[in-house]
């Protein structure tokens, strides 16, 4: 075997040390995108009760979209919407603004998760349960360190479309004190 | 044999603590837990951790109020502390290492930026 010159060998390990640790770096990232989605949905389903949901949705929206002026809202429609909780709300400012916001109307309608930069809305999180619409977590800002909505929190935003649905749901059956199969 | 460092979670929001826990113990960190800054404080005396990850607002006792207690008590003045801010302003940043936190790190929490805090404190 030919041992190659001193200073190559070192300059091909010191890349190969760089590209190893790119690699750490992203799996430690994607590590950390799947801990929010499994937070997020453990804490969605241990909630035993309505006001356990809205707080798990809201510890969501702050702690891992990094949103605290949101608002968590009952109704399938723009103008049908009651508001149930929220972080930094002005029920009267931002009930409004929710109801003539073109992404809210768009994300009910298609019962997709939608976002609009430019919008008075940012976000609206349609919540869905056996394809119908049955309220919406509507994001109106972010925290100062985090500029935009980024791809990957579009895995999140599908997580809560369902799973917040799911557990509102669950709530109130348990309240009514009956189960239901799904 | 190296022993597994300790890490002490201290935060109000279950799902916070919840995401953290798993990012830490899969990373290989064996971890305690706090919901406030009281007991972050108790737990802290009673077990030594070798690391605190605090977050800032919390009920009973502040982030910043338990960080400054840590560090006025012989038993846990020297453990490191990384504040878990949701506000990046210098403002912010000049208080967290005035009260004696040793790094910060802002919401929504990187699950690559805290480990790289974390090893960087405590090797990997």
């Amino acid at each position: 075997m030919t041992i190659p010159p001193n200073s190559l060998w070192v300059s091909e390990m010191t890349a190969l040390n760089r590209r190893l640790e790119d690699r750490l770096t992203a799996t430690d990232h994607r590590l950390g995108r799947l801990a929010q989605l499994l937070a997020a949905v453990t804490q969605l389903h241990v909630a035993l009760d309505e006001a356990g949901v809205r707080t798990a949705i809201k510890e969501i929206a702050a702690n891992l979209l990094g949103s605290e002026e949101c608002a968590l809202f009952r109704g399938p429609a723009p103008h049908q919407l009651e508001l149930m909780d929220g972080i930094g709300v002005d029920p009267a400012r931002h009930v409004a603004l929710a109801a003539d916001s073109a992404v809210v109307r768009q994300a009910l309608s298609q019962g997709r998760p939608t976002v609009a930069p430019r919008d008075p809305v940012l976000a609206c999180i349609p919540l869905v349960r056996h394809d119908t619409v049955t309220g919406a977590l509507v994001l109106f800002g972010l925290l100062p360190q985090k500029s935009a909505i980024e791809p990957e929190d579009y895995e999140l935003f599908d997580l809560l479309s369902i799973h917040a649905a799911l557990a509102l749901h669950h709530a109130e059956l348990r309240a009514l004190g009956r189960t239901e199969a799904w | 044999m190296t022993q597994t460092k300790r890490i002490l979670l201290a935060d109000d929001s279950q799902t916070a603590l919840t995401m953290h826990r798993m990012i830490l113990s899969g990373a290989g960190y064996e971890i305690l837990t706090a919901r406030d800054g009281q007991e972050a404080i108790e737990v802290a005396t009673a077990h030594r951790p070798d690391l605190i990850l605090m977050d800032v607002v919390m009920p009973r006792k502040t982030g910043f109020e338990a960080v400054r207690a840590l560090r006025r008590q012989d038993p846990t003045k020297d453990i490191p502390v990384i504040m878990v801010t949701t506000r990046a302003e210098e403002k912010v940043v000049e208080i967290c290492f005035q009260c004696g936190a040793s790094d910060y790190v802002n919401k929504p929490v990187d699950g690559a930026e805290l480990l790289a805090k974390v090893r960087s404190i405590l090797g990997n």
